[in-house]
């Protein structure tokens, strides 16, 4: 790893992750700040007004009681899908395929650092930026409960929904950062690093609406990690950690693989 | 020392680079002409490592330049055609990314650097992004020649820079000739190349179709004499010894030597009164297109003995398709010469 690009990586990127990390702790902040530890009964009056089809797809169709439960189905569900979608999206094409394609990565490779030390440096800056935004919702989430809620999150499963989310998240991320480096412009690096996640995204979606089209979840990566299963104790959190952390190296190798070996733009 | 075995790469069948076969030895100032789209720069990518050849192998110091970039790097200086930097930096802050990006950390001699800076007068606050092209393009070279490396390759390093600038890279080039650098210097100028160059190699539509020192080149020159005699001169005398001549009036000449028969020409002259001799000095330009006439029409030759039919004038490979009108000012020549025979 070279330690001055990772340095440069986050002075170009910070504002990325706080202007995510910030939003993502408001919204996280105002779930926890709405719950009403006495029933969720006003949350439930107001699901039954939208459509049943509707408020399932949006992962909303079972209300936990516990605070957790309430946290895991209201921000874990869907929420946790989309932000940090966007997030690995617009940072694994900056990371590569736009210095690939603006030109700049030339001064880079000009320098005695091999592509790999320096896709690696790249790659390691991705999973560390989802690592310290999942950081900062943890600490906000734990922050703000116990603020409002004193002793009624269960850290634990909190700590556990959070491990599973970000790995969810890094898998995604590594996609992108697989078509970023594979892709010497940012039209196609952002093409089908979009469409991969936002296709997971849907196929997520659609299974929820239904019976009929449960089976669509199976070709999703995000029905992988499912919160309030992990809340109710009914997901092996292991086994998820596990998948993801495998799925995140193949990609990585992959990825480093692809860039190491292409030719890159005259 | 940087090497080309065979070196092949095809976009298509009519671009890419093919079959490049060259030596640019230690101490040696290598120079790279050809017209745009000939593959220059392909070449250069290559042996920096951000290209992989289809076939054949390029060497620096040994090393192969795709698999071992990053240890040619450390004693190598790139200055690119098409200059891009990290846009949003300002310059101090790039030029000690990149020390830092060679392993070079804390307190470092920053002399070099910073004569470097005074040479070519870079500017150093602000940032890039407000940065006029050539003053980019002089950041670019001290970034280049900052860590002092051994082999330079420089992708014609004066486009862009004002006649001034120019003139001081050319010198430094020579500079770091002398001090026994390796320079490849790729460029489509040919004053570049006779300036600093030990030897050139001609690169068009991809293939390497010279490869030769400066000198030799030199002696296949054609040089031209503007010679005013006081007297007619004995022009049985200057005809007998080969040389061409063309007549301007009763006492003006100009008069034809190859560049290797001077000597023989200043014996016959020496017969003469001459007044005025003045050499009509050709560019290395000129001398390429005298070269590349043979060339094609020795092809034409050939061509025309397999198939008489194939009238190509039109299909005549174009080296610099601009210059052409000077080329053809020779045979003009020779015919100006036979009507004056005829006179």
């Amino acid at each position: 790893m070279s330690i001055p690009l990772f340095l440069k990586n986050i002075k170009n990127n910070t504002l990325l992750l706080l202007v995510f990390a910030v939003l993502m702790s408001i919204y996280l902040a105002v779930i926890i700040y709405i719950y009403d530890p006495s029933g969720v009964g006003a949350m439930v009056d107001m699901m039954s007004i939208l459509p049943t089809a509707l408020v399932n797809a949006m992962g909303f169709g079972t209300i936990d009681s516990g605070l957790t439960g309430f946290i895991a189905s209201l921000f874990y569900g869907f929420l946790i899908y989309l932000f940090p979608m966007v997030y690995c999206i617009i940072l694994a094409n900056r990371l590569v395929a736009k210095w690939v394609y603006e030109g700049s990565f030339t001064s880079l490779l000009c320098t005695p650092n091999s592509r790999i030390k320096i896709i690696v440096t790249q790659g390691i800056y991705l999973l560390a930026s989802i690592a310290v935004l999942f950081t900062v919702l943890f600490l906000v989430g734990y922050g703000m409960s116990e603020q409002f809620f004193p002793g009624m999150l269960e850290v634990k499963v909190f700590l556990k929904l959070n491990i599973g989310a970000c790995l969810m998240t890094m898998t995604i991320a590594m996609f992108c950062f697989f078509f970023s480096c594979l892709f010497n412009s940012t039209k196609l690096s952002l093409f089908f690093g979009a469409l991969i996640p936002i296709g997971f995204f849907i196929l997520n979606t659609l299974s929820k609406l239904s019976e009929r089209t449960a089976f669509l979840g199976k070709f999703s990566l995000y029905n992988a990690f499912d919160g309030l299963a992990i809340v109710n104790g009914q997901a092996n959190i292991t086994l998820i950690i596990g998948g993801f952390a495998i799925f995140i190296g193949v990609l990585f190798v992959a990825a480093v693989g692809v860039f190491s070996m292409k030719r890159l733009p005259v | 020392m940087i090497e080309l075995k065979d070196v092949t790469l095809k976009y298509s069948s009519t671009k890419g680079v093919f079959n490049l076969n060259f030596n640019v030895e230690k101490g040696e100032a290598f120079g790279y002409v050809g017209p745009d789209n000939a593959g220059k720069t392909t070449t250069i990518r290559m042996l920096m490592g951000l290209i992989r050849p289809g076939r054949g192998s390029a060497t620096i110091d040994g090393l192969n330049c795709f698999f071992r970039a990053s240890a040619i790097q450390k004693n190598l200086g790139y200055v690119p055609e098409e200059v891009v930097l990290f846009e949003n930096m300002r310059v101090k802050e790039y030029l000690n990314f990149i020390t830092q990006m060679r392993g070079i950390f804390g307190q470092k001699d920053t002399r070099l650097r910073d004569s470097l800076i005074e040479r070519f007068e870079v500017e150093t606050r602000g940032k890039i992004e407000n940065m006029s092209n050539g003053m980019k393009k002089r950041l670019a070279i001290v970034t280049a020649l900052m860590h002092d490396p051994q082999t330079l390759v420089l992708d014609e390093p004066t486009s862009g820079l004002d006649p001034l600038m120019q003139s001081r890279l050319l010198d430094l080039v020579l500079e770091e000739k002398r001090r026994g650098k390796t320079v490849l210097l790729s460029t489509h100028k040919f004053e570049e190349v006779e300036r600093t160059c030990d030897r050139v190699g001609v690169l068009k539509e991809g293939h390497l179709v010279e490869n030769m020192d400066i000198v030799s080149l030199r002696a296949e020159e054609t040089k031209a004499y503007l010679v005013k005699f006081a007297a007619p001169p004995n022009l049985e005398q200057i005809k007998k010894y080969g040389f061409g001549y063309l007549q301007f009036s009763q006492s003006d000449y100009e008069i034809f030597s190859p560049g290797d028969r001077i000597d023989v020409l200043m014996k016959v002259l020496s017969h003469e009164k001459v007044l005025v001799f003045n050499s009509k000095n050709q560019s290395l330009e000129e001398i390429f297109q005298q070269h590349y006439q043979k060339e094609i029409k020795h092809k034409e030759n050939k061509k025309e003995v397999k198939n008489k039919e194939v009238k190509n004038k039109e299909e005549k490979p174009k080296l610099f398709p601009k210059k052409e009108e000077k080329h053809k000012a020779l045979p003009d020549q020779e015919k100006k010469v036979s009507e004056v025979k005829k006179a």
